[in-house]
């Protein structure tokens, strides 16, 4: 060490704890505090390194930064005020990095504790299979060369950065009705990795900010990202996804007169069910018992919507649709009829024989026997909007179906998805 | 359909969320384990809660059938749901802190903390039958009163820190006795000083609580390993950490002259050598060195004093016997071959003050620091004694 770095004693101490948390961290990062041995969720060495994998190189990163200021102080004539500064800008990067790495190890020590028994009230284990396997089927029919995600419950707004490629699942709301949102948290997740969604949202906020009176870029960006998703969102999971948003997160009341653009995300998401299914019967149960509530609630709070704004969002949907349809693979729409892969026909006859059932009328012996996990979120929130009052139970159904199909898959091997015959080309 | 399902739907979904926030006796433990505590503890208070938001989402829709106007009914939704994010935040970080801690996440970092506020509460008077837990940074929450440890700070140097946190709880439970009613002294506090921010009063309120409780140890601790002394307050931080390191200096050498007479020269010392660390670190970001006087803070100083000195016991505040101990403990830290045994005995205060001042022997030796800290653990395990894996203190 240099006469110089000697000068200050404490700076020279908070160095040496922040790069102690960062190896401390590294050691989390590389299961070396302690086995990986959680009683009812095993997680293998490869997920971990995978849920860690940015954790971990940030934090090798910040000891370099470490090294670096180290080094700019004895060699390279630091002055003490600019070193002080950029540790405090470590301090921050350290914390972050630390904050990432104990969401993960809480998330999945919580997950290993989950109940198993349905009957529980607590959110139950079975949730975060069911969104590793959509997550998974995100992953097979976007971008089969990466590697599956993990969910864990997390407290934050799944809007939030993370340092961690992992589904966050919102606490407490681990429900069956939920689900559908996955494709939301995945798209936030993937997007940077997907070369043609990163262009086209980089494309509109271009073309956004030559408006008269842009908001923020920031703004921008985030408004365009978050209807990419949801775009992507009732791509791959039909008309559950754009129930599950409108029903349970989009508010037709501006909070605390911030407009949060939840307006124009649901005219992006209306948009996007007309353009996939015309006017077959997936578009005419969306605009009839969806749309609808959703325009007589904007009617009950008088809330008005910027025109310009929800031409603009239903305009990018369309865009966004051809992109995502170019992304992706043969099998990621949820079709309207059999064609290519599961579909809300099947869906629909799914949820009539719930509702036969619930209207007391026995089980349904035409019932189809073998279903898949989108076509079972399609029948239970279309069973729910059909029967708000037997809601409950059609959840308990479609936990029911969603556990058939997951071990009926775990059985066998899945699908392999099938391209289109040419690679996913970037859109520019 | 109406224009009120979408409403009844997004607060039947609130509903539910608030039952599956904390269920009802689902598998826990009753073996005297943290998980138990958890539940014979903070359950109660997290239920009343739940229950208390219950009512008001019932409300919401009993307003909803009463005929309520629907923009109204979605303002009551928006609050509502806003109240119910710090619970559901809550019951998220405590049920992951308690399995973390089950799991040995924490390496045992926990109980010693528990064992540190535990002999506080003791000392001081203070009932706080709640434990600690890791988290993401330290915080109490009157939610739950559960005290969160910073992870990945697992090393006995941050531990004074607890206390701060129990400070915390300190400022709403602590009392004064009085021949009739108990007085608050952080509500005299604020009452005496209308003029300081509440929220800036309660962190030197805390402050001051870990200073006179747990001794120099805490203010090493924020002096050479948290407070940042080129934050001086310019970005509107109620407490700034100049400010608090004037005032923990100031509240910790007047206990020091009431409470260790018979080492007085050393402890001031000691304390002198601390305040002339943090002085130059103070003059190497402004140019200019800590402040010396402040008239404000003096009278702040002054005020936390002579509340806490009414509130706290002598046994509960520093004293001679601690630092004579830390005294005899701080050569034995330093040595190569020290085996902490059953019989080690004392406090985990007094093992912490033994530890910084072995630290502070050590200068700027990484060798000896390293070995200090070793040692310094060796004995607060010691200290614990066998206690069963992942149980609490």
């Amino acid at each position: 060490m240099s006469d110089r770095a000697s000068l200050d004693p404490i700076l020279e101490e908070r160095l040496r704890a922040l790069d102690r948390d960062l190896g401390r961290t590294i050691d989390v990062c590389d299961a070396k505090t302690r086995d990986l041995e959680f009683q009812q969720y095993p997680v293998d060495a490869d997920a971990w390194n995978r849920a860690f994998k940015t954790v971990r190189a940030s934090a090798h990163t910040a000891q370099q930064r470490i090294e670096d200021l180290r080094t700019d102080f004895a060699e390279e004539g630091e002055d003490a005020r600019g070193a002080w500064r950029r540790h405090q800008l470590l301090t921050a990067e350290t914390r972050d990095v630390c904050r990432a790495c104990m969401e993960l190890l809480g998330g999945f020590a919580l997950r290993d504790h989950m109940p198993a028994d349905k009957s529980a009230r607590f959110p139950d284990q079975k949730i975060c299979h069911f969104t590793e396997k959509i997550a998974e089927l995100c992953n097979e029919l976007t971008t089969p060369d990466l590697n599956p995600l993990l969910a864990i419950p997390a407290a934050e707004d799944p809007l939030a950065e993370t340092m961690a490629r992992i589904i966050r699942l919102r606490f407490p709301e681990w429900t069956i009705w939920t689900l559908p949102l996955v494709a939301y948290e995945y798209a936030r997740v993937v997007f940077d990795d997907i070369e043609q969604l990163q262009a086209a949202i980089d494309d509109e906020v271009r073309r956004r900010m030559e408006d008269d009176e842009p908001p923020s870029q920031k703004d921008v960006a985030l408004a365009v990202t978050t209807q990419l998703a949801d775009v992507f969102g009732t791509y791959v999971m039909g008309p559950a996804y754009a129930c599950a948003a409108v029903m349970l997160r989009l508010e037709p009341i501006a909070s605390d007169g911030v407009e949060k653009g939840d307006l124009e995300r649901a005219a992006t998401l209306f948009a996007t069910v007309q353009r996939l299914y015309g006017d077959e019967d997936p578009a005419v149960f969306v605009k009839e018992n969806l749309r609808r509530p959703w325009e007589l609630a904007l009617e009950g709070v008088e809330s008005t919507a910027d025109e310009k704004r929800i031409k603009q969002a239903e305009r990018f949907a369309a865009r966004a649709l051809r992109i995502v349809e170019r992304t992706t693979y043969a099998d990621a729409k949820f079709e309207s009829y059999a064609e290519t892969g599961e579909h809300w026909a099947r869906a629909k006859k799914l949820s009539e024989s719930w509702c036969i059932e619930q209207g007391g009328k026995g089980a349904d012996p035409n019932a189809p026997k073998r279903f898949r996990l989108r076509e079972v979120l399609n029948a239970a929130w279309r069973s729910r909007l059909m029967m708000p009052g037997s809601r409950e139970d059609f959840a308990g159904l479609a936990r029911e179906a969603s556990d058939t199909v997951f071990q009926r898959e775990a059985a066998g091997p899945g699908e392999i998805p099938r391209p289109k015959g040419a690679q996913p080309q970037a859109v520019r | 359909m109406d224009e009120r399902e979408l409403f009844r739907t997004r607060v039947g979904a609130l509903a539910g969320a608030l039952q599956r926030a904390w269920p009802r006796g689902t598998g826990y433990a009753g073996d005297g384990s943290v998980e138990a505590d958890l539940h014979t503890w903070v359950a109660a208070r997290v239920r009343l809660r739940v229950e208390n938001l219950q009512g008001q989402v019932a409300a919401l829709e009993a307003a909803l059938d009463g005929g309520q106007r629907l923009d109204l009914c979605w303002r009551g939704y928006e609050a509502a749901t806003l109240a119910c994010e710090p619970l559901f935040e809550e019951c998220l970080a405590v049920r992951q802190g308690v399995i973390a801690r089950e799991a040995q996440l924490d390496s045992g970092i926990c109980a010693i903390a528990d064992r540190l506020l535990a002999e506080i509460c003791e000392d001081a008077d203070i009932s706080w039958r709640r434990f600690t837990v890791l988290g993401a940074a330290e915080a109490y929450t009157h939610l739950t009163d559960v005290i969160r440890v910073r992870f990945p700070d697992l090393s006995v140097w941050d531990l004074p820190v607890a206390a701060h946190e129990l400070g915390h709880h300190a400022a709403m439970k602590l009392e004064r006795p009085t021949q009739g009613l108990a007085q608050s002294p952080f509500r005299e506090l604020v009452a005496a000083l209308p003029d300081e921010c509440e929220q800036a009063l309660e962190e030197y309120f805390a402050d001051a609580f870990a200073a006179l409780t747990v001794g120099p140890a805490y203010t090493c601790t924020c002096l050479l390993m948290r407070f940042e002394p080129h934050a001086a307050g310019e970005d509107g931080t109620p407490a700034p950490d100049r400010d608090r390191a004037y005032v923990l200096l100031g509240v910790l050498r007047r206990a020091v002259a009431e409470g260790v007479r018979t080492h007085e020269a050393h402890a001031s010392a000691k304390l002198d050598q601390v305040a002339h660390l943090w002085d130059a670190s103070f003059r190497a970001t402004h140019g200019d060195g800590a402040p010396q006087a402040d008239e404000r803070l003096d009278r702040l100083v002054a005020r936390l004093y002579a509340k806490l000195r009414e509130a706290l016991p002598s046994s509960a505040r520093y004293r001679d016997s601690v630092h004579e101990r830390a005294r005899e403990l701080a050569p034995k830290l330093l040595g190569p071959n020290y085996m902490a045994g059953p019989d080690a005995g004392g406090t985990v205060v007094e093992a912490l003050n033994g530890a910084w001042l072995a630290h502070l022997e050590a200068g700027p030796d990484s060798g000896l620091r390293g070995r200090v800290t070793r040692n310094a653990r060796r004995l607060m395990d010691a200290l614990l004694g066998p206690v069963p894996a992942g149980s609490a203190t």
